[in-house]
């Protein structure tokens, strides 16, 4: 059974595609069977990988019954790891293709469609409380809200929190926040220091493992990669999402979710 | 040094409902949740009377069936009437009803939830609209489309475009959201036809 995980923000720019991206490697590399599904109308995550608007077919041709889920999921080159890609969605009928997404049952029957074949089901949602995001919430176990350490970001974060209040309550009492992972973080820098400072102090559920701001994710954006995938010294941003993934696996074990294996080892002695 | 006083943060609402999402130890009190609608929230979903609200939503169930008509409607239409051609557009734009008006502001097709005034009124005044409404920008050409939001209702037109003094309006009352993103399509496809209407 799928651990189902919808990045989610209200605020733009936060890193949700990032995020979605690097971890969905970091699950992936760990050995466990991950798909990351691409809501976003945008198409961010194709994007990212460098794909260009019309390369894949995906979610969009799925909730049309134009192609199947097997003709759309795309194997990546990491064997754990599958992608449902947007598709090729004209720019001009995103309207529609929102409302679509929210008021059919399209979403619900994919996941529960793939949900005993992987692990983890990341969802990458569209920035904003829109229909998109809500139908991902909806059918989501987990959120994880990425917090940019910037004034606008933290300010913003209600409006996040309450829409999951609201799904939880009224709509999917199944969904449980997994937490806010702080983005962007720039602690030789007054402001983002003492942003950090605050939501440490003042919010319960901020992931001690945070993603600091660094060039080597416009690099690896360029480049069409994962930071994980980029030659030369492993960059320690990767390890950082490794770690955010060991962190989310341990939520999600103890909020009462399946991980899967668990890395039990006899002791043993050192002399 | 770095400075760690007070900031301008105001996370109670936050804090909140954080501790109402934390998962239930089933020992420790919950906190009271918030109250669904508090105050400060403007609330447009409980603006909207029920009747708007249910026809916008899309029924479940028929989801698909309106993808598929979406889908044919995105062909070439061909169209010998103006019946035809705004329950066309009717269905394309999901629009409640629909007129058609000549330039002498006599309505010469009409179709769907015709209000008990007919849309004599609606269609003259929007007659006489045009030519006023061209001289907000006269630099800009021809007015094409009107789009009039209402508090309770939206009404758009659009005119065809001519030569001569002689041009039709066709509006629409209460065309669903996602009606932006078609305009271009029933521009053309009403244009593509204007010789052949009758």
């Amino acid at each position: 059974m799928a651990n189902i995980v919808s990045i989610v923000s209200s605020k733009g720019g936060t890193g949700k595609t990032t995020v979605a991206l690097n971890l969905a490697v970091a699950l992936a590399e760990g050995g466990d069977r991950v798909l990351l599904i691409d809501a976003d109308p945008l198409g961010a995550i194709g994007f990212s990988l460098a794909q260009s608007d019309t390369e894949w077919m995906g979610l969009a041709e799925c909730m049309m019954k134009k192609a199947t889920l097997d003709d759309t999921i795309i194997q990546t080159k990491l064997p754990a790891l599958s992608i449902l890609p947007r598709g090729r969605l004209d720019p001009l009928d995103v309207a529609i293709y929102e409302e679509l997404l929210a008021s059919s049952a399209a979403l619900s029957e994919i996941v529960s469609a793939v949900k005993e074949k992987y692990r983890y089901v990341i969802i990458d949602t569209p920035s904003g409380l829109g229909q998109i995001t809500r139908a991902a919430l909806s059918v989501s176990s987990y959120a994880l809200i990425p917090l940019q350490a910037e004034p606008l970001a933290v300010r913003a974060i209600s409006q996040t929190l309450r829409v999951l209040q609201h799904i939880k309550e009224h709509e999917n009492s199944d969904l449980n926040l997994l937490g806010i992972l702080a983005t962007m973080v720039q602690l030789n820098k007054d402001v983002s220091f003492n942003i950090m400072n605050t939501v440490w102090a003042s919010l319960d559920g901020v992931l001690e493992t945070y993603i600091p701001r660094a060039d080597i994710f416009h690099v690896a954006s360029e480049k069409g990669v994962p930071v994980a995938f980029l030659s030369g010294k492993y960059p320690p941003e990767a390890i950082r999402f490794e770690l955010l993934a060991t962190e989310i696996k341990d939520i999600i074990q103890g909020l009462g979710g399946v991980i899967g294996e668990v890395d039990e080892r006899p002791q043993r002695q050192l002399i | 040094m770095k400075d760690r006083s007070a900031n301008s943060y105001d996370l109670k609402d936050a804090q909140q409902i954080l501790a109402t999402l934390a998962p239930s130890t089933g020992t420790s009190a919950r906190p009271k949740p918030l109250a669904d609608s508090p105050p400060e929230y403007l609330r447009l979903s409980m603006e909207f009377s029920a009747q708007k609200a249910s026809r916008i939503a899309v029924q479940p169930g028929a989801d698909l069936k309106t993808v598929a008509v979406t889908a044919e409607n995105n062909q070439p239409q061909n169209f010998t009437t103006w019946e035809s051609c705004i329950a066309w557009c009717m269905s394309t734009i999901r629009a409640e009803a629909a007129f058609v008006v000549d330039s002498q502001g006599f309505i010469i097709a009409s179709r769907g939830r015709v209000p008990s005034q007919g849309f004599e009124g609606t269609g003259a005044e929007l007659v006489c609209s045009v030519e006023q409404l061209e001289r907000v920008a006269p630099d800009a050409g021809k007015l094409l489309w009107v789009d009039l939001d209402f508090d309770k209702r939206r009404v758009v037109a659009f005119i065809t475009p001519s030569e001569s003094s002689e041009y039709f309006v066709v509006g629409f009352i209460a065309p669903d959201s996602a009606f932006h993103s078609l305009k271009q399509h029933v521009t053309n496809q009403i244009i593509d036809n204007l010789p052949h209407l009758d």
